[in-house]
């Protein structure tokens, strides 16, 4: 999906065209579905989250412009935000589905198709690097509860973030 | 901390945008990035990378309810209606948050504005460091009605912008230029309600406001009491 072929229908939606924001959805539901649900493990709340952040793009399309990236990826953020709230919310309210106990990383069905420098770049990680690095954007999981889920003492958890990062960031600007 | 270091400000940004930074060390630097220029662009940078990573999941079809959902919303409501998301309450919190209530009340008695608004949902208070008021905020579904203090030492060569963070997003938006004295009425943009607004901010622009869009000073910032 090309940054250049939402653009238009951004533009249009933000105008209070219904037709072009039907597009905009049939273009971009699934994969902002995928995300969702692989964060929230759960599919009423991720088709709720989704309704919401649908609602937000609706209302906030006329303040997307380009310095704020592309609009897939503009778009993902906000269904992600979403989501970490959301975890937040069920968490505190000790709703099974989301606790982070449940989480498998094997149920990740992560599969690079595309051969993006992103992807190189990751394949480059340590493996607990890049472990830590999936569950907390997959699953939205914090310091804490990658502590708990690795069962790895928490400054190594936050080390292999950080060096995890910090060699992504100069493999990606190379 | 040193948030001039780029290294560090890199990383947090990574962990803002992968989740991983939670709570308080969230907030803070949710509130960092309205004033730093360099936080926003790290954020930026790392959601247009990391964001790639979606690209690994298999799309997944919604349920066609949600589709009309979605319609039947922006169709039949001027305003969408949202699920807030709350958190337990720290005793510190609740404690700030009373204090703060107390301090509003009583600027709203002391000050009495001369056109009072009916259905006050929210209110806040714009303290200095000291502790000084200088600008009172009521808020109802319409309008951001604001009064300057009589504490208020505006400069005369500058002007305060007001500024809003929305819950999910990290760019400040304009809410107009504050009063250097008497009151004045903002006009609130009907897309969004107050239970999305996460903080305010008071910045130090030019004559005229803020030549970039984005705060150029953050000289205060201060959070929304729900009365």
């Amino acid at each position: 999906m090309e940054h250049d072929d939402l653009l238009p229908y951004v533009y249009l939606t933000a105008q209070g065209d219904k037709q072009a924001f039907a597009k905009l959805y049939q273009q971009t539901s699934g994969k902002l579905m995928a995300i969702s649900i692989t964060m929230l493990s759960n599919r009423a709340h991720a088709e709720e989250v989704l309704q919401e952040a649908f609602i937000k793009i609706w209302h906030n399309a006329s303040e997307y412009n380009s310095s704020k990236g592309s609009v897939i990826s503009w778009m993902i953020s906000i269904v992600r935000y979403r989501c970490l709230d959301a975890l937040r919310y069920y968490k505190v309210r000790k709703e099974q589905s989301m606790v982070a106990g449940d989480i498998d990383e094997r149920n990740i069905a992560v599969h690079y198709d595309e051969n993006t420098k992103l992807v190189s770049c990751i394949e480059q990680l340590q493996p607990q690097q890049k472990q830590a690095i999936h569950l907390a954007y997959y699953k939205g999981l914090s310091h804490s509860e990658l502590v708990d889920h690795i069962d790895t003492p928490l400054g190594t958890v936050k080390s292999w973030i950080r060096r995890g990062l910090v060699q992504l960031q100069r493999c990606l600007t190379v | 901390m040193n948030y001039n270091n780029p290294n560090l400000l890199n990383v947090l940004a990574g962990q803002y945008v992968l989740g991983s930074l939670k709570g308080s060390a969230r907030k803070r630097f949710q509130r960092l990035m309205l004033s730093n220029q360099k936080a926003r662009e790290a954020t930026l940078m790392w959601e247009q990378n990391l964001n790639n990573l979606a690209n690994a999941i298999a799309p997944q079809a919604p349920s066609e309810k949600v589709w009309l959902r979605i319609i039947q919303k922006i169709e039949h409501q001027s305003k969408p209606s949202k699920t807030v998301i709350r958190t337990k309450p720290s005793i510190w919190r609740v404690w700030s948050l009373v204090a703060t209530a107390a301090a509003i009340v009583f600027a709203f008695i002391v000050m009495q504005p001369t056109n009072p608004i009916k259905d006050v949902q929210q209110i806040a208070l714009v303290q200095n460091k000291a502790q000084q008021s200088l600008w009172f905020i009521n808020i109802n579904k319409q309008v951001f009605y604001v009064k300057a203090s009589s504490e208020l030492v505006a400069k005369t060569d500058r002007d305060y912008q007001l500024w809003m963070i929305l819950k999910d997003q990290d760019t400040p938006i304009s809410l107009g230029l504050l009063p250097k004295q008497g009151h004045k009425t903002l006009v609130k943009n009907i897309h969004f309600t107050t239970s999305d607004i996460t903080l305010l901010a008071v910045s130090l622009e030019p004559i005229g406001g803020s030549p970039s869009g984005l705060p150029s000073q953050v000289l205060h910032t201060t959070e929304l009491v729900v009365l």
